[in-house]
């Protein structure tokens, strides 16, 4: 049985390095999803994981909780993924992401449905606040009550966002998925 | 469906359409770890934000002429913790200053006496003093050369009974 | 205030020994006599209400060492008073000094005592006292009071901690503010 987080984060405050990688495999695994998505590409995505876990192991002692240690790690993946998307400027509309990451082969059956393309297109064209949204909502399923203390936004203004997701997606996608 | 939206039904179907596709895991390189591991070895990579440290860099980075022809860029930094729940936390005050003679701190917790925490000049134009604060809400500024400076890193007091400019610390209880 | 103020000085003058020998030697040190008088004459009213003295005695060594002349040190000394009274009544009978003194900061910032009785209500989970402080930092840093209560009581509804109100506080001040 794989150690759980609670005991792999007192190791690691003991100086177990090894202890850490177990760690972040487990958290680049379950994370990539999100950074990828909202970065749009496989480099900004690693960059952002690489940051986010440097970040947690320099700060590990303000993790209070072990036993939330992946809702804490997610956060400051939050937090770097939209200081990554800030600081790069992806307001407008990118190019195909897809590419990208074909080039590197990154090994993912969903590349194989051609519409993904499409809806990477269409989540480069969001805001930033929007395309988070609608990724933590929708992807990550979160609930609000979630989101908001991810963000320190309030529900309302998050449900706002997801909303206008939802609108400007519809602009921007093709019929296929319009209703 | 997630009744906690406020979408209708046919914006909670498209969207689950859209994002359908997008929960298939992305497995993203293992060299991922093999660079942080490489990262933490050599100290290389992004470093926590430390209380207060980095408003000295954003200082920095806004450019403020003014106070860089002054000459005083200020911060503070915990040195050490609190030994006990509710007990003193170390508050590191720090001032870089051209001031070639007295730079004291006055505040609520030394009785706003000029004589009572004077700053120690470092290398660099760096002067700081450690003082030991309860948690807490404290006004303070720093009188350089004679003159009431406020810390424009820190929050500006409102409480402005006197016409001169005091900044705001809140030391919490850990 | 002044009528306050005379008749509280007229009750100090007919004080007895033992309650001057409660006299703070710091205003002794530091203030005029007539000034002296008319502060002490504050500090034991509002010991005697059950309020926080301290913040008193500072407001008039701060304004011995500002040179500001007597009768301003007794308004601003008045002034810290009323505030101090009104956070306790919005807080209630139980409030810790340095709540009380953080609901002062707040009241004067611009926070209706109906807000800080809403905060105290929503009870975040280290105490009121940083909430308070980091409402009055946003509203010292531009913010309107309406927007700044906002921000601090819904994360007090999401429950945050002292360290997640400074964090939003340095989130959303500006990094720098004019000196």
């Amino acid at each position: 049985m794989s150690p759980s987080d609670p005991e792999l984060v007192q190791r690691v405050r003991q100086g177990d390095l090894d202890a850490y990688a177990l760690l972040m495999t487990r958290y680049r695994l379950r994370f990539g999803r999100y950074a990828y998505h909202l970065l749009g590409n496989e480099s900004d995505a690693e960059e952002a994981l690489q940051d986010a876990f440097t970040l947690a192991y320099r700060s590990l002692e303000r993790c209070r909780h072990p036993e939330r240690f992946a809702a804490w790690l997610f956060r400051i993946l939050v937090n770097r993924c939209r200081t990554l998307g800030t600081r790069r400027g992806r307001h407008e509309a990118r190019r195909a992401p897809l590419e990208a990451a074909d080039a590197v082969g990154v090994a993912h059956p969903a590349e194989r449905d051609m519409h993904r393309e499409e809806i990477h297109r269409g989540l480069a064209r969001l805001v930033p606040e929007q395309r988070e949204a609608f990724l933590l909502k929708y992807v990550e399923e979160l609930s609000y009550e979630e989101m908001a203390e991810l963000t320190g936004a309030g529900e309302s203004a998050l449900k706002m966002r997801v909303k206008r997701a939802c609108e400007r997606l519809r602009d921007l996608l093709s019929e296929s998925y319009a209703t | 469906m997630r009744p906690d939206d406020d979408l209708d039904s046919s914006d909670r179907e498209f969207l689950e359409r859209i994002a359908a596709p997008l929960r298939d895991p992305v497995e993203l390189s293992d060299r991922v770890e093999r660079k942080v591991i490489a990262r933490l070895r050599t100290g290389a990579g992004p470093v926590p934000r430390a209380p207060f440290r980095p408003l000295i860099a954003a200082a920095l980075a806004a450019g403020v002429a003014a106070v860089f022809a002054l000459g005083v860029l200020v911060g503070r930094r915990t040195a050490g913790s609190a030994v006990a729940e509710g007990g003193p936390r170390t508050i590191e005050f720090v001032l870089r200053t051209a001031a070639d003679s007295a730079v004291t701190l006055v505040g609520d917790f030394n009785d706003w006496d000029p004589r009572a925490t004077p700053l120690h000049p470092g290398a660099g134009g760096v002067w700081t003093v450690t003082v030991p604060l309860h948690p807490g809400r404290y006004r303070y500024t720093f009188i350089v050369d004679g003159s009431w400076r406020r810390d424009p890193a820190a929050p500006r007091a409102l409480e402005d009974d006197f016409g001169t400019p005091t900044s705001v610390i809140t030391v919490a209880q850990r | 205030m002044l009528r306050m103020t005379s008749l509280l000085v007229c009750l100090a003058l007919l004080r007895s020994p033992a309650d001057a020998a409660a006299q703070d030697p710091r205003l002794a040190a530091r203030l005029d006599s007539v000034t002296r008088v008319q502060v002490e004459a504050l500090v034991t009213s509002a010991r005697g209400e059950g309020l926080p003295t301290e913040p008193l005695v500072q407001k008039a060594l701060e304004g011995s060492s500002k040179g500001a002349p007597g009768p301003r040190i007794v308004t601003a000394v008045e002034s810290t008073f009323t505030d101090l009274r009104r956070a306790r009544q919005a807080l209630g009978q139980s409030a810790a000094p340095d709540e009380i003194v953080a609901g002062a900061a707040a009241i004067r910032a611009g926070a209706s005592t109906t807000m800080v009785a809403e905060i105290h209500r929503v009870a975040p989970r280290d105490g009121v006292a940083v909430p308070l402080a980091v409402f009055t930092d946003l509203v010292a840093g531009g913010m309107t009071v309406d927007a700044a209560w906002r921000s601090v009581s819904e994360l007090a509804e999401r429950g945050g901690d002292d360290q997640a109100f400074l964090d939003l506080r340095d989130r959303l001040r500006p990094a720098v503010s004019s000196p």
